[in-house]
């Protein structure tokens, strides 16, 4: 009995002293808090907001990457229409051809880079498969019975020219040619309404 | 009293021990994790190769029917080979006139006085254990043609 006669107080004293600390400490807290945030300038002077971290942290790695230079890479999508084909006939050529600018190739590129082709065959969100240049595919002649009779081989490629005639004029050709040469103007109805070509440049 | 207080006194003690001990080991684990997800940063490295090939050098290979030479690579190793790329290209027409630069390989058809017509395919292959590269000229046809002899400027990029 004595013993708790003696402690109950005391402990009573001690928590109550305690939890007006507590009180106290969190009040004065949150006035402080709220005395500051209410007199301060949105972004103080020595604070930096993530946006500014975030600058910093960029026009550091553009330094470097000015000093480091690194590889570069440039995709050019070029969709060739069923009517932008050409047919040249000339000497051994015989195969259908379209030329587009490609202000992207420099001489740089031309010559201490990487210039790679690229084909997209079939539908796309089908079936569609992206193929590297030249695209070799050889085809059946059928007969009326369904068998083979002969085959011909079809080259989808190209080329990129980066002067002509003395004239800095950088362009990109796609040619369509098949192996026994067979073909002529009319023959554009054969072809598909659209090619779509990827040329990657790298350098 | 004597007894209480020295019970009080270490419990106290590690209250305040425990919110230092973590938040240390909290700044230990987010600087391990900084540090471990941190790579070394790796240029991707580069190496242009020019090879010229006079009319005069090719030479037929009767097993593989095709004409062929071979050229020492400047530079090749077995990295590049195998978690590399070379890539090779052909330059054809007249420089500063009507140039072009095609990938190979280059296949190009061609129609003969007779009628015929054959598929010629301009190629390369590289080895990394003899840091060679063969260049060939393949006739679909076969036929052992000097007039398939002549002068070519290849390129190769390699990139690692």
């Amino acid at each position: 009995m004595i013993f708790t006669l003696e402690w109950k107080p005391i402990k009573t004293i001690y928590m109550g002293k305690k939890l007006f600390k507590t009180v106290a400490v969190s009040l004065l807290s949150v006035a402080v808090l709220l005395g500051g945030y209410s007199c301060s300038d949105d972004y103080p002077d020595d604070y930096l907001t993530e946006a500014q971290i975030r600058r910093m942290i960029e026009e550091a790695l553009r330094e470097n990457n000015e000093q480091l230079e690194f590889t570069r890479w440039e995709i050019v999508n070029i969709t060739v229409e069923k009517d932008d084909w050409t047919w040249n006939d000339d000497g051994n050529f015989k195969r259908f051809e379209a030329v587009y600018e490609l202000p992207e190739l420099n001489k740089s590129i031309y010559e201490d880079g990487a210039v790679l082709g690229f084909i997209f065959i079939g539908p796309r969100d089908v079936n569609e498969v992206q193929k590297s240049l030249p695209y070799v595919h050889t085809y059946g002649i059928y007969d009326d019975t369904g068998n083979i009779v002969d085959t011909y081989t079809e080259t989808i490629s190209f080329d990129v020219q980066y002067k002509f005639e003395g004239e800095e004029k950088p362009t990109v050709a796609f040619f369509i040619q098949a192996s026994d040469l067979f073909g002529s103007e009319d023959d554009i109805q054969y072809l598909e309404e659209e090619y779509n070509f990827r040329i990657v440049l790298v350098w | 009293m004597n007894k209480h207080y020295r019970l009080q006194k270490p419990r106290i003690m590690k209250r305040k021990f425990f919110p230092t001990l973590f938040a240390g080991l909290l700044f230990l684990s987010i600087g391990f994790f900084v540090s471990s997800c941190s790579d070394d940063i790796t240029e991707t490295a580069w190496d242009i190769q020019d090879y010229e090939v006079k009319a005069s050098e090719w030479s037929w290979n009767p097993a593989n029917r095709r004409w062929e030479v071979v050229k020492q690579m400047r530079y090749i190793d077995e990295f590049i080979y195998e978690s590399g790329a070379v890539i090779g290209y052909v330059f054809l027409g007249v420089q500063n006139q009507d140039e072009v630069q095609t990938q190979l390989p280059y296949t190009i058809s061609i129609l003969l006085d007779d009628g015929s017509v054959f598929t010629e395919t301009v190629g390369y292959e590289y080895s990394s254990l003899t840091n060679r590269v063969t260049f060939y000229i393949q006739p679909s046809d076969g036929i052992q043609d000097t007039a398939a002899k002549v002068y070519y400027q290849f390129r190769l990029v390699l990139i690692w």
